[in-house]
């Protein structure tokens, strides 16, 4: 018997079409570093970070198919535990990060427990998670610590800044690259460890199966409750971090209030980077880059720009995103019809009209290539 | 030989729907043997195969795989028993490659890290085995439906099924595409893999399969090997005989025309066309039928005709008006009245009280409402007439209508649509799970409605109720019209070969013959 032919009339997306938002980012990145002056770059890269950490930590989860809204209230557990035990213990920062990390990822085994084992609805729990941390760690500080607002003492010491040894040296670019503290280099990292476990890793095939057709991912046996909880752990564990750079990252206290929408935004930034990793590392940088500039404009009075402006830019490019995405889809649903339309249009011309019976089988099915559809 | 799979005795009662849905049913697949499941909607085959498959848990009956005793709880004991499924609707992930479907699950891996390169060859191999060409490393979203019908086929062969069930496989397929997937069964049905097809299209029983289950309403009427069977024998014991529900009816006199449709060509989900070029016309004092094996095209039909959905070409006019592109609200002031298909959920708002889902297709207008004014004594009256007049058992116009049975349910929608006596009603299958005094009552309603002048246009799965009710009865099939029949004189037989995609003209010859 013959070899079936794979008849494959499919469209080749073109690849430099993928790539080209990587294209534009580099571009920006390089006239940013040419044209800008290096401190405002700095701080650009240092504030990414609870953006990169809080983006990893929702693109994780949403790609295994839960929507993570309680990256806020995770970060905020993450910056107070990290503060707390350096207090308590006198230990070096670095094990405040690393607190702060298991206390996010505790968190979320918790949340994805309530969720998937007791059913509560999502969004209702997330946002208790997130009433629930702002408040408890309120309270806690109190009680615990006796201090109202701000929990500061000469004996929490901030994470200092690494120097990397040969990076440092290259010109122009190695000052930018060197000189932060260990969390940014950990959120370098993990951009390209979360990159490896999506794309590389059976694990994180498990997460995209789950999160793009779950009836697939348990049709071939795949444990579709474990996965979740494990992506979520993982989703707290980062976003975490990124509240231990807030705390002892930036400054070396905690402050009622400081992570101020930073998890909110996160969320934001996974969504505008279509919940990839490295797309969502530089949308991050973006983000940082409008918190550091505005920063930048308030100590120069002189230029007389409004800086509240650069703090919304960001936010006015979300939605002009976010309405070029609608606009996008409704687009193709149009077209989509314009093209059902030419294919058969013609063909039911052909038909007698009325009563047609077994002599033409209507085709069933839009092939994928339908330029040709207009053959008569 | 023993046989691949030998099922005994199954049993399914679905308590929630109270329905037997497989009583007592016997089924053998040898090895190499392509075994048709063919029945009407509802008449247990994909019951019986998700038992199979481990989906639903039967209540009594054994199967043997192989010979042995094997207990399926899960769909992954059916995996190890080498049972392979090919679902109606694609188990994929639209952006994996194929190889990356295809190994879902039982990746090649090294310490958790996949190794792409070493799934492509697999996939490479197992398709050259198979005759199935596939490209490896295309995504899934960019293939044509009859190709990632074909990666689901080598997902089940990568685990090495020994018997395949597959569920309505041609139901999205272009004929070219039918006709390759009819060679590639024959090819593994000579590997000595069991197929089983479930299907309720009778050609492609003829088509493909070796023996023929027949099944009814849950019960196995009869296993034939296919070489010595016709179609029209296939449609009778799948039709069965059945007693007619009586219903008293005067011969229609039909009128001037109130709706008439053209060429219609409508959409179904995912840009497939599920109406094809359908025309008809519905007179005044008149009930057109319109009988089909759901899933023939008559939910985007009705869908088209009540507004729902869009008409991608063609066109429907109204007592002499155009209505093509109107809204609900616009047909519905014209004088249009919809019965939908699913009361629960379209025909009304379980969460609410029975006067307002009566007045919910009125509420903004006279009398209910006058300027931004509700007219709560009108609203009262209205419903308490609706009451009355469809008697609806246990009701109260300011009840909560969630505990009413499904006829009482349906009584209201009927008092909503025809209280305010429409020129046009559309009644999509108004007896579906209504208990006989129900579908009584229902029937009378509606031939009452026909005598009072309205136009009726029938949609029904059921032969019996489009038989006894419509004047004339139009067959769909694959989205078309395949026959118009007069309501007197149209035979069971007719109607059920038109309706599986025969031909009249064979069906005189078949029936000298017989």
């Amino acid at each position: 018997m013959t070899t079936i032919a794979a008849n494959s009339p499919t469209r080749q997306p073109n690849r430099w079409v993928r790539f080209l938002p990587i294209f534009i980012g580099i571009f920006f990145l390089v006239l940013a570093v040419a044209v800008l002056p290096p401190s405002l770059l700095q701080s650009s890269i240092r504030l990414a970070t609870p953006y990169t950490l809080g983006a990893l930590a929702s693109l994780i989860a949403s790609r295994a198919g839960v929507l993570n809204l309680a990256i806020e209230g995770k970060m905020v557990l993450g910056s107070f535990v990290a503060v707390a035990i350096l207090y308590r213990t006198g230990l070096d920062s670095s094990a405040g990060v690393l607190a702060a990390t298991l206390a996010g990822g505790l968190l979320g085994a918790v949340f994805s427990l309530l969720y998937l084992k007791l059913r509560i609805n999502l969004v209702i729990l997330a946002l208790a998670v997130n009433l629930f941390i702002e408040n408890i760690t309120v309270f806690f500080m109190r009680v615990s610590f006796g201090s109202f607002g701000t929990l500061a003492d000469p004996s929490i010491r901030g994470l200092s800044g690494i120097n990397l040894p040969l990076i440092a040296d290259i010109p122009v670019i190695g000052p930018l690259l060197s000189g932060y503290n260990i969390i940014v280099y950990i959120s370098w990292l993990m951009v390209i460890v979360v990159a490896i476990i999506l794309y590389r890793t059976q694990f994180g095939r498990h997460i995209r199966a789950v999160g793009e057709n779950i009836g697939a991912a348990e049709s071939v046996g795949i444990n579709v409750t474990r996965v979740q909880v494990f992506a979520l752990t993982l989703s707290g564990m980062l976003a975490g971090i990124a509240g231990a750079f807030l705390s002892i990252g930036v400054l070396s206290q905690y402050v009622e209030g400081m992570v101020d929408g930073r998890g909110w935004t996160a969320i934001v930034v996974a969504l505008f980077a279509f919940e990839r990793p490295i797309p969502a590392f530089l949308t991050a940088l973006f983000f940082g880059f409008s918190e550091a500039s505005s920063f930048y404009l308030q100590s120069r009075p002189e230029l007389s720009l409004p800086p509240d402006l650069f703090l919304a830019l960001p936010q006015l490019v979300t939605l002009g995103a976010l309405i070029a995405v609608a606009l996008r889809i409704r687009g193709n649903e149009i077209l989509q019809r314009r093209r059902f339309v030419s294919q058969f249009g013609h063909e039911l011309g052909k038909l007698r009209s009325g009563i047609v019976i077994g002599e033409r089988q209507p085709p069933k099915a839009i092939e994928a290539d339908t330029d040709e559809s207009e053959r008569e | 030989m023993t046989n691949a799979i030998e099922m005994r005795g199954i049993r399914k009662y679905f308590a929630s729907t109270q329905t037997l849905a497989v009583d007592g049913v016997d089924l053998a697949v040898a090895p190499g043997e392509v075994h048709a499941l063919v029945g009407e909607n509802g008449a247990g085959k994909t019951t019986l195969m998700s038992i199979l498959y481990g989906m639903v848990s039967p209540d009594e009956g054994e199967i043997f795989i192989n010979g042995n005793r094997a207990h399926i709880k899960h769909p992954n004991d059916a995996i190890r028993n080498g049972i392979g499924m090919v679902h109606q609707h694609f188990k994929l992930v639209p952006s994996f490659t194929v190889a990356e479907n295809i190994m879902l699950g039982i990746e090649r891996n090294r310490a958790g890290f996949v190794n792409s390169r070493a799934e492509s060859d697999d996939v490479r191999r197992l398709a050259a085995e198979f005759g199935l060409a596939v490209n490896p490393n295309q995504r899934v979203a960019d293939l044509p439906v009859g190709m990632q019908q074909r990666v689901e086929i080598l997902k089940t062969l990568q685990r090495d099924a020994r018997i395949l069930i597959l569920d309505e496989p041609t139901a999205v397929l272009t004929p070219q595409e039918v006709n390759e997937l009819y060679t590639v069964i024959r090819k593994l049905a000579d590997t000595g893999r069991a197929i089983i097809l479930i299907t309720h299209k009778l050609l492609e029983v003829k088509a493909a399969a070796d023996q023929v289950t027949i099944m009814r309403r849950g019960q196995h009427i009869g296993t034939y090997p296919v070489a010595g069977l016709t179609v029209n024998e296939m449609a009778n014991q799948m039709v069965g005989r059945t007693v007619l529900l009586d219903v008293e009816k005067t011969p229609a006199q039909p009128g001037d025309t109130v709706i008439s449709a053209e060429n219609l060509l409508v959409a179904a989900n995912g840009g497939v066309p599920a109406v094809f070029g359908v025309s008809f016309e519905v007179r005044r004092g008149e009930i057109l039928g319109i009988a089909g094996v759901s899933g023939n095209g008559q939910t985007e039909l009705v869908d088209a005709v009540a507004g729902m959905r869009p008409v991608e070409s063609g066109e429907i006019r109204f007592l002499n008006q155009i209505i093509t592109n109107c809204t609900v609200r616009e047909r519905r002031i014209a004088g249009m009245a919809h019965i939908p298909e699913d009361r629960m959920d379209t025909g009304l708002n379980l969460k609410t009280t029975l006067d307002e889902n009566v007045i919910s297709t009125a509420y903004y207008r006279e009398p209910f409402s006058r300027g931004w004014r509700f007219q709560f004594e009108e609203v009262r009256a209205f419903a308490q007439r609706v009451i009355d007049s469809f008697q609806i058992k246990s009701a109260s116009v300011k009840g909560s209508i969630r505990t009413l049975s499904g006829g009482n349910l349906q009584k209201i929608v009927l008092g909503r649509e025809l209280e305010g006596h429409p020129k046009f009603i559309i009644a999509n299958q108004p007896t579906r799970g209504l208990d006989v005094g129900s579908i009584e009552f229902v029937h009378k309603t509606l031939i009452a409605a026909r005598d009072a002048g309205a136009a009726v246009l029938l949609i029904s799965v059921e032969l019996e109720e489009i038989m006894s009710l419509s004047d004339r009865i139009a067959v769909m099939y694959e989205g078309r019209i395949t026959g118009i029949l007069d309501g007197e004189t149209a035979t069971e037989q007719n109607i059920a070969i038109l309706m599986t995609g025969g031909s009249l003209d064979d069906a005189v010859h078949a029936g000298a013959v017989s």
